[in-house]
């Protein structure tokens, strides 16, 4: 008896494909728009920016509105306050989540996994539901109207401490044990052991924390009255005058404040998309 | 974020026992994938260490023996390796460097007037020449004498001597060494200030790296054979001019 | 000095008691070997030892000191981890080297042991690699080699060599004896493998469930386990069990399987066996106690025959694992490779009842080892 080898038949044009990727692309476009709206207007005058139909490249770009953006407002002064706070914050806030995670993660203490699930849990409420009592706390603290008191709120975050806790927990318990033996302190363990082996978990942590503290509006605008002290997200609001608002420039500053962000993001993405995918795949 | 564990803990290829040591360019490179941390942690150490001014003499020894370590394949930590060689090589390095700036000026000095004077009459092109040589020869014999400086402490004479031999013995890697790092200080200056951070992380203490593989079995051979008495145990020191740790040719 | 005593040494998970009450004595530079299934708290026990669970009740001796409240880096003792626990952002130099930077030794001295380690472990070109291109068996070198650079007077391992392929393990037993022999230490071995407890240790530990079992040299171990369990867990192929009646007859005492009549050993003393006559008893008989034939060697008063249906034969290459069915009590045998017996085959083996082991079948206890204490 012969046996007749067939090949397989190749494998359809594949329909299903297509209209994901159109689907894809058009959620992207979406996304984008907004975006692509914003560089536009930051180069046209404000009575421009509204026109309808929308001029997707302005025919005369107006690159002044990048420059007067620094003069009409003190925007040099709110990027250094913002940049300030942000870099502050974010160190602290890398050093108190890795800190505590490692406690949850690596120490055994009474009550650790109820402790933690209680700080957890703040994570679901609503930061809007505290901050007028946490308002009222920190002037009673005579810290209104200073950098201190947005530090003091930020420098701790429930989210740090999960994101940091997940990763050490990944991390071999006989790694510390092995330095345990070696004659290390715990804190010697986090500093020199674990602190050095989360550099992923510790780029992700920054990514959110950075652009989170960059782009805060809320807490800036509670904390913050006097002008010197004010972060770009809410300097910008100077643009807007009680029967004028100056777009354009609205947009030109916007954008500029955009672009640490992008920095920062484009900088330890890899970390933090290539970590995602490769959980995937490898399980 | 398990891609990462994986990176650290996943069982690795393993490393052949016996693998031959890598040569020229390639332990360059090799060199620069397993080291480039400590050799960013070098670079501002060195920078930190030369603010004074005085003492830039002493941390360049102190990177060259550093950049030696990390040659040689040999653990290093560059902090505190770093720290202890500047202790120790700091008035050697200091008077070494002198001896060498001496020697240095007189020459730019002497190549410097003779090239004025060949502008006005061609009968001065052969001293400029000898003078300009003698510059490159004395800028070759520092940097070698700055190896042997740093790690291997001779006496002076047999410093003096063995960089003296080196200079005449194997000059042309020391040259591209010192050619890469010209071109490393061009591209810095041309592309200034958006290679600032290049400057801070990297430049020095790669450049020494170069220099360090450059000078270093050269010099450590015309040592052996600077030191040695008779002329038998010369023969038996003869620079092995083969070995591995040159830059290129 | 490091002869270790485990007094009552008992430790608790909230509830759940793991190690029950456990006393134990290792002598200065023994190699101890703890064995047991999973779970039976062999782990536990080392890590106590070793300072990284606490004690909950019982002593811990080391030396002449109770260390239960010493920590773990102030023990002198040193652990090597199954999974290497190498620190994976350290060159295996500074692997090494830590501990001894750690408690502040001098810079040459601590260079000075860790190229000594280095070179007894034949590591000495690793030493300024990172352990993520060292495959599994040069992270146990140095996994090794950070345990010894500390001269420790005691070490602990704990499975070190479970995540090796089989011939590398082979290499690494006797590179452990040996590293055993010139470094005067006391050691402490965590292991499963009964090959690596017999070929390494000066004593065995067997545990079960948080209790230590039996503690003895390995060929003891072998030859009088003191219970089923031990009987049953040390030897592979396992011993075969038969349940039993003693009688007593003209020629002494003898074991009544189904009708035909064994002989007993000497050892079996009549103390041993009257409180049992009549009763029923679980027979012992290691794979080895089964013959083709008998020769002039063997000692025909103590040899009986079986008869049983062939179930399948495994070749092993030198011998053959026989598995047949003895009043339907499956048995192993080990064989000499040219015995040919296909399935469903009768044969009739002889059996050599010098070997033969009793036991209590309600204490599980070997006969020979009187009634409980
Ligand atoms: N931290 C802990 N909390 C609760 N139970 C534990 C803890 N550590 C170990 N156990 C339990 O203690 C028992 C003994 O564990 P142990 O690790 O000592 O076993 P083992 O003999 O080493 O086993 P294996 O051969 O699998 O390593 C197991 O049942 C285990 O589940
Ligand atoms: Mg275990």
């Amino acid at each position: 008896m012969t046996v007749t080898i067939k090949r397989a038949p190749k494998a359809r044009f594949n329909w299903g494909k297509i209209a994901t990727y159109v689907i894809v692309i058009l959620v992207s476009l979406t996304m984008l728009a907004p975006f692509v709206w914003m560089l536009s207007a930051s180069l046209k005058l404000n009575r421009d920016v509204f026109a309808f139909p929308i001029e997707w490249i302005p025919s005369e770009p107006r690159w002044r509105n990048y420059v007067d953006i620094w003069s009409k407002i003190p925007l040099g002064l709110f990027v250094y306050n913002t940049a300030k706070l942000t870099v502050i914050v974010t160190v602290l806030q890398l050093l108190t989540s890795s800190f505590a995670a490692y406690a949850f993660a690596k120490l055994r203490f009474p009550y650790r996994n109820a402790l933690f699930l209680a700080y957890i849990a703040t994570i679901a409420m609503p930061w809007q539901v505290y901050m007028v009592p946490q308002f009222l706390m920190m002037r009673e603290f005579g810290l209104n109207n200073t950098h201190l008191a947005l530090i003091c709120l930020q420098a701790f975050t429930a989210f740090g401490v999960f994101l940091m806790r997940q990763f050490y927990m990944s991390i071999p318990d006989e790694l510390c044990e092995a330095a345990r033996i070696d004659g290390m302190s715990e804190y010697g363990i986090w500093r020199r052991i674990m602190l050095p082996l989360s550099m992923p978990a510790l780029s992700t942590l920054t990514i959110f924390t950075f652009v989170n503290t960059w782009n805060d509006f809320l807490g800036p605008l509670i904390y913050l009255t006097r002008t010197e002290l004010k972060t770009i997200q809410i300097g910008i609001r100077m643009f807007i005058s009680q029967y004028s608002a100056e777009y354009g420039l609205i947009m030109a500053a916007s954008v500029v404040a955009l672009i640490p962000v992008l920095i920062v993001f484009l900088a330890l993405q890899r970390f933090f998309v290539e970590g995602i995918a490769s959980t995937g795949l490898k399980g | 974020m398990k891609w990462w564990l994986n990176l650290y803990f996943a069982e690795g290829p393993g490393i052949a026992k016996d693998l031959p040591r890598a040569t020229g360019l390639r332990l360059v490179w090799q060199t620069i994938a397993r080291e480039w941390w400590n050799l960013i942690i070098l670079n501002v150490v060195f920078i930190t260490a030369s603010l004074p001014i005085v003492t830039i003499p002493a941390a360049y020894a102190a990177m060259v023996r550093v950049t030696a370590t990390m040659v040689e394949d040999e653990p290093c930590e560059p902090w505190r390796d770093f720290r202890e060689a500047f202790i120790t090589l700091l008035l050697p390095s200091l008077s070494l460097s002198l001896l060498c700036a001496a020697m240095v000026g007189l020459g730019a000095a002497a190549t410097r007037a003779y090239a004025q004077a060949a502008t006005e009459s061609l009968a001065f092109a052969v001293p400029l020449a000898i003078a300009a040589a003698f510059l490159g020869l004395v800028t070759l014999f520092t940097t070698f004498a700055f190896t042997l400086l740093a790690t291997q402490r001779p006496l002076l004479p047999h410093l003096l001597k063995a960089a003296a031999i080196a200079v005449l013995v194997r000059p042309l890697p020391v040259l591209a060494a010192l050619g890469a790092n010209a071109a490393l200080w061009v591209f810095h200056i041309a592309a200034y200030p958006s290679t600032i951070l290049l400057a801070v992380l990297v430049n020095f203490s790669f450049g020494t790296l170069l220099i360090t593989f450059a000078t270093l079995a050269t010099a450590q051979a015309s040592l052996a054979y600077a030191r040695s008495r008779n002329e038998e145990e010369r023969i038996k020191t003869i620079p092995p001019i083969q070995t591995g740790a040159t830059a290129s040719n | 000095m490091a002869a270790i005593s485990l007094r009552k040494l008992r430790k608790t998970f909230g509830e759940l008691t793991v190690v029950h009450d456990i006393d134990l004595e290792i002598a200065d530079k023994e190699f101890i070997i703890l064995v047991g299934p999973s779970g039976c708290g062999k782990s536990t026990t080392l890590r106590m030892i070793a300072g990284l669970e606490d004690v909950s009740s019982g002593d811990l001796i080391i030396g002449d000191l109770i260390v239960n409240d010493v920590a773990a880096k102030d023990r002198d003792i040193a652990m090597v981890f199954q999974n290497y626990a190498l620190y994976p952002h350290m060159t295996v130099y500074k692997n090494m080297a830590f501990g001894l930077e750690l408690r502040r030794a001098p810079r040459d001295e601590v260079d000075r042991k860790v190229r000594e380690a280095a070179e007894i472990l034949d590591i000495t070109y690793l030493l300024n690699r990172k352990p993520k291109a060292l495959s599994g068996g040069q992270r146990q070198r140095v996994a090794l080699g950070r345990a010894m650079v500390r001269s420790p007077e005691v070490f602990l391992l704990d499975e070190p060599l479970s995540n090796l392929d089989a011939k590398l393990r082979a290499t690494m037993r006797a590179e452990i004896t040996k590293l055993h022999r010139s470094l005067n230490a006391t050691f402490i071995y965590v292991t499963h493998d009964q090959v690596e407890a017999m070929t390494m240790a000066d004593r065995i530990v067997v545990m079960q469930d948080g209790h230590i079992q039996q503690v003895a040299k390995p060929q003891d171990l072998y030859d009088n386990p003191v219970n089923l369990f031990v009987a049953s867990f040390i030897g592979a192929p396992q011993m075969n069990f038969y349940p039993v009646t003693i009688r007593e007859t003209d020629a002494g005492f003898a074991v009544d399987f189904g009708g035909t009549l064994l002989p007993l050993p000497p050892r079996l003393t009549p103390e041993n066996l009257a409180p049992y006559e009549g009763q029923e008893v679980t027979l012992g008989l290691r794979p080895e106690a089964f013959f083709e034939r008998m020769t002039s060697e063997h000692d025909p008063d103590m040899f009986a025959q079986l008869d049983g249906v062939v179930d399948y034969a495994e070749p092993m290459g030198p011998e053959i694992h026989l598995n047949f069915a003895v009043q339907g009590h499956s048995t192993t045998a080990r064989l000499s490779p040219r015995f040919a017996a296909r399935p469903g085959d009768t044969v009739t083996l002889h059996v050599d009842m010098s070997m033969a082991h009793l036991f209590d079948p309600k204490s599980e206890r070997s006969l020979m080892a009187g009634p409980a204490a």
